[in-house]
């Protein structure tokens, strides 16, 4: 698959900004401003906006919790103001501040999320099952992290989509600890792929670190899933150089992790590795990258700004409007 | 007017939605076959991708049913047991209920989970449950539980044109119960509980089979004590005006219930009287409940579930 | 008594040509599995040391977990970074501990970051990856044999191996990378997700023979027509335009139309510039190098590449010395 030089710079543009809200969000939940949790997602984000960048508007995405979907979301399309008021707690939020880290675009196939982990397997068997009745094309994109595929719902819901065809792309975003539990203390093999090979589910592993890799074998994914061809399930090595969540401790397996390794596995952020690249190919010139941080800081301040200044949510008339649709 | 049986009223009227609504689809582990008969045939007539076996895998069924519902489709997921939907407890208990709550009430999710409920067959304690205090527990699901043949099938169109989930609670025991059915089309609304013996002297609650057992009870009876039964039909939305109406004209309340005493919706349903209606009360409300142990297999089950003898012992002791 | 060394790539056989290419998950707990039957037919012959590149699956691990022999493992004392230079520092470390044979467990790609660096050391390339040109569909307890003789026997690469020709890339006058069996020049700018299967951004193809039954670009060469005496020999492909074109299976279950400019022999040691910049270099099935608009690049075909055991010879051989071995200990 090959990317003309609009889709590679849009690539880098997105990952901008999902950085810079990475950043904003960070910041935000350390001066309070936040109701709910923040878990970071810098240097893990290429997996993101590399998955959602060239999804079509009407597909279905569940985005990941960590960075809490920022860079899918971003990289779908949809303005990230309303997700960031959403975790202030604020009425303008995209669920009027009822949700905090729920969010909701439906007119971007965003349908909504779940904090229990693992609903993504079961919940996107009824999407795709709807897409495929629907019979336009549309395709699901799962993300989810290594964690989350030890659920149950994992196999319950592979085992349907691959049994029923359904046009459902599984993207794991493997960074190789859960919260606070490593990949070796959580499964007895390390490439993930091989789970759904034994579904039959064609599976690739890709590095996560790379964004046109990534965006890459997603879009292959989506092409056989347009096609009807069924499920497939893309692994995406990534890496967590921050605490599970902002505030949390910073251990794995009991103990402190070696921040040694944490500084190696640093060398392999993603957004310079691109750049340099960009550069190197001449599909961006210094002044460019220069102006594309400057557009992705105004954006996150104008959304600070929307989300400071709107409303907080404390309208308890919505309580029972919200309960139940007429 | 024709008799029909108790499933078959399940069976014709998801057939009829069925018919009527593209959207509606039905989806569990042996709906083709149908191991209470409910769904038997429907895949003949509607076909593989409308009446859709599953593995056994209650949670792919339940999230599925959710993913198709914020998506307009209107799924009817059958867990056959009502058992089995703690193996999808975070679908049916947290999700579904508090999906559109959580995403600021733009959403709506009309989703039927479907099962058989109670005990009364013998078949112990991992296929007798009546959960519905559980599910009461949990904001946003509504709870359907038809004692009739009528009901039945009234109800549960009404579940599936709803456009909120909702658990219907059918019991296992009331399969063979016949009853004369319109051939036109009718709805009974959720939320509307139905006075089905008129009395004087003492107002007993009882919904799905304890309804059953109260109006036999209240027949029994006939000549020494004048007993009014309400059946409420639908426990969320619970028509507690039809039930008070009925505290403020008897002074005296007997409540029926099969599912487990402890923290059960009798316990409740005295709360909400009291609160609402204390200064009516001419005696202590009394409860017929399960009694607080698992249901036994086989013959034990008489000591655990509440039985005929205990009702007329309740309703004999309220009027005293 | 050499030893024999173990390199087995974790990440073989799970990348993109699974999706476009009906290519299938080579699992890893089957290459500890493939591993254990090499080691338990390299006891059977007696070899008392066996030195494995330490992975980030941990292959050899899983391979030596409740087998039961009596040959002892060395895991080289080297970082591991799951990365491609893993392997090349290992075959460089292995050439200077002077094991044997090295046993491969990877596709084209790996053996291509061995061959960098194995010097003389025979490869024993057993297949375990997506388009397998140069290692083998062999059965792990025969690779385990072939190499117990090669160890057994000390036999050098010039008795037992069969010596491969490489593709060097040169940066100017300097040697930058090498292939096994070919390099592609296409217009791709990003290396994404390295598999290279797209032939409509093909420009040049570079292979060291063009024997039929190869899969992959480099199976352009055996479509062509060229006299059996050039069948051994290297070559070279200019794609696109032309008059001619061939049918060739560029990837598992790919087969695919490639029109034809030119080809011809490539003559050994004769540098050839690569014209097309900026472009991308794929080599034996991989995008790899970018070439920038002012870099000078070319490649040159050599005959001396890496040693691969002669599984025929080799086995005969064990068998001499199995025989051999028995009567000896009839004597004891």
């Amino acid at each position: 698959m090959k990317f003309s030089k609009k889709d590679l710079i849009k690539l880098y543009t997105n990952l901008v900004r999902a950085r810079t809200f990475d950043m904003l969000c960070t910041r935000l939940l350390a001066e309070g401003k936040f109701v709910s949790f923040y878990h970071e997602g810098a240097w893990g984000d290429a997996a993101g906006v590399g998955t959602a960048t060239f999804l079509r508007k009407d597909d279905i995405l569940y985005p990941h919790h960590r960075a809490h979907g920022f860079p899918h979301m971003i990289g779908k399309g949809v303005d990230p103001k309303y997700y960031l008021a959403e975790h202030c707690g604020r009425a303008t939020g995209c669920c009027s501040g009822v949700g905090t880290v729920h969010a909701l675009f439906e007119e971007y196939g965003i349908l909504g999320q779940s904090a229990i982990l693992g609903a993504q397997f079961t919940v996107s068997v009824g999407w795709g099952l709807a897409a495929k009745k629907n019979g336009t094309g549309q395709v699901v994109v799962a993300s989810f992290g290594d964690g989350t595929l030890a659920r149950g719902t994992w196999h319950e819901g592979a085992n349907v989509a691959v049994l029923w065809k359904l046009p459902i792309v599984y993207v794991l975003e493997n960074n190789g600890i859960a919260q606070y539990v490593s990949l070796e203390k959580a499964y007895p093999l390390k490439d993930m792929a091989s789970l759904a090979a034994g579904y039959g589910m064609p599976a690739v592993v890709v590095d996560g670190q790379d964004i046109v890799a990534v965006a890459e074998a997603v879009g292959e994914a989506v092409k056989r899933a347009r096609q009807g061809k069924g499920p497939t399930f893309v692994e995406c090595k990534t890496i967590r150089v921050t605490s599970h969540g902002y505030g949390s401790p910073h251990m794995v397996d009991g103990e402190q992790r070696d921040m040694n390794m944490v500084e190696e596995l640093k060398k392999r952020e993603p957004l310079s590795m691109y750049e340099k690249n960009l550069l190197k190919q001449g599909i961006i010139t210094k002044e460019d990258i220069e102006e594309i941080a400057k557009a992705a800081k105004e954006e996150a301040a104008a959304a600070e700004k929307f989300a400071m200044e709107s409303p907080i949510q404390e309208d308890a008339s919505i309580l029972d409007q919200y309960l139940y649709a007429e | 007017m024709r008799l029909l049986q108790y499933n078959e009223a399940i069976n014709e009227a998801l057939s009829e939605e069925l018919a009527r609504d593209e959207k509606v689809f039905l989806l569990g582990e042996g709906v083709g076959v149908s191991s209470l008969a409910t769904t038997r045939g429907l895949v003949q007539k509607f076909g593989p991708d409308r009446v859709i076996d599953t593995p056994i895998a209650e949670a792919a069924i339940t999230g599925c049913a959710i993913g198709a519902a914020t998506m307009g489709y209107r799924p009817i997921a059958d867990l056959m047991y009502s058992d089995f939907l703690y193996t999808a407890a975070d679908d049916v208990l947290i999700r579904a209920p508090q999906w559109r709550f959580l995403h600021g009430g733009r959403q709506s999710l009309p989703i039927v989970f479907i099962a058989g409920s109670g005990g009364y067959r013998k078949v112990g304690p991992e296929h007798s449950h009546s959960p519905h205090s559980i599910m009461l527990h949990h904001p946003g699901l509504k709870v359907v539980v038809p004692s009739t043949p009528y009901d039945a099938k009234g109800l549960l169109k009404a579940s599936i044109r709803d456009d909120n989930p909702v658990f219907y609670m059918f019991h296992k025991a009331l399969i063979g119960m016949k009853e004369d059915i319109p051939e036109e089309e009718y709805i009974i609304p959720l939320g509307q509980a139905k006075v089905r013996r008129e009395g004087t002297d003492v107002t007993v609650v009882a919904a799905s089979y304890m309804n059953y057992l109260a109006i036999q009870a209240a027949d029994k009876l006939k000549g020494e004590i004048s007993v009014e039964v309400i059946d409420p039909r639908t426990l969320e939305p619970l028509d507690l005006d039809t039930i008070l109406k009925s505290v403020i004209k008897t002074g005296r309340v007997v409540i029926v219930d099969e599912d487990t005493e402890r923290c059960g919706f009798a316990g409740e349903l005295m709360a909400q009287i009291m609160e609402h209606a204390f200064d009516e009360l001419d005696a202590p409300i009394k409860r017929v409940c399960a009694a607080n142990y698992p249901i036994p297999s086989g013959f034990l089950e008489k000591f655990v579930l509440p039985q005929p003898a205990q009702i007329l012992a309740a309703i004999r002791e309220v009027v005293k | 008594m050499r030893s024999v060394g173990i390199i087995a790539n974790p990440g073989s056989g799970k990348d993109i040509r699974r999706l476009i290419a009906c290519g299938s998950v080579f699992d890893n707990n089957e290459k500890a599995n493939i591993l254990k039957r090499v080691f338990l037919a390299l006891d059977s012959f007696g070899i008392e040391k066996v030195v494995i590149m330490p992975d980030i699956y941990g292959i050899g691990y899983h391979a030596l977990e409740d087998l039961d022999v009596h040959l002892s493992t060395v895991f080289l004392d080297m970082a591991v970074e799951g990365i491609q230079d893993d392997s090349t520092r290992a075959a460089q470390i292995m050439a200077d501990m002077d094991v044997a044979c090295i046993i491969t467990l990877g596709g084209d790609g790996t053996n291509r970051v061995v061959a960098k660096s194995c010097g003389d050391t025979p490869l024993l390339p057993i297949s375990t990856g997506t388009n397998n040109v140069f290692p083998l569909m062999i059965e792990g307890t025969i690779a385990g044999m072939a190499a117990g003789a090669v160890a057994a026997l000390s036999l050098k690469g010039e008795d037992i191996a069969i010596r491969k020709p490489r593709l060097e890339i040169y940066d100017d006058t300097t040697l930058i990378d090498v292939a096994l069996v070919d390099v592609v020049v296409s217009d791709h700018c990003f290396a994404g997700c390295r598999a290279n299967c797209d032939e409509t951004s093909v420009y040049e193809i570079y292979l060291t023979n063009s024997e039929p039954g190869h899969i992959g670009f480099s199976a352009v060469g055996a479509a062509l027509t060229v006299a059996d005496a050039d069948r051994g020999r290297g070559m070279h492909i200019s794609v696109g335009g032309g008059n001619e074109r061939v049918l060739a299976p560029i990837a598992p279950g790919m087969m695919r139309w490639i029109p034809i400019r030119s080809y011809q022999i490539l003559e050994p040691h004769k540098s050839l510039p690569i014209k097309f910049a900026p472009s991308f270099l794929s080599l034996d099935g991989e995008r790899e190098i970018d070439i920038g608009k002012d870099e000078k690049i070319s490649i040159l075909l050599n005959e001396a590449g890496p040693y691969v055991v002669d599984i025929q010879k080799a086995l005969l051989m064990a068998r001499d010395y199995v025989n051999r071995l028995d009567k000896l200990s009839d004597l004891t």
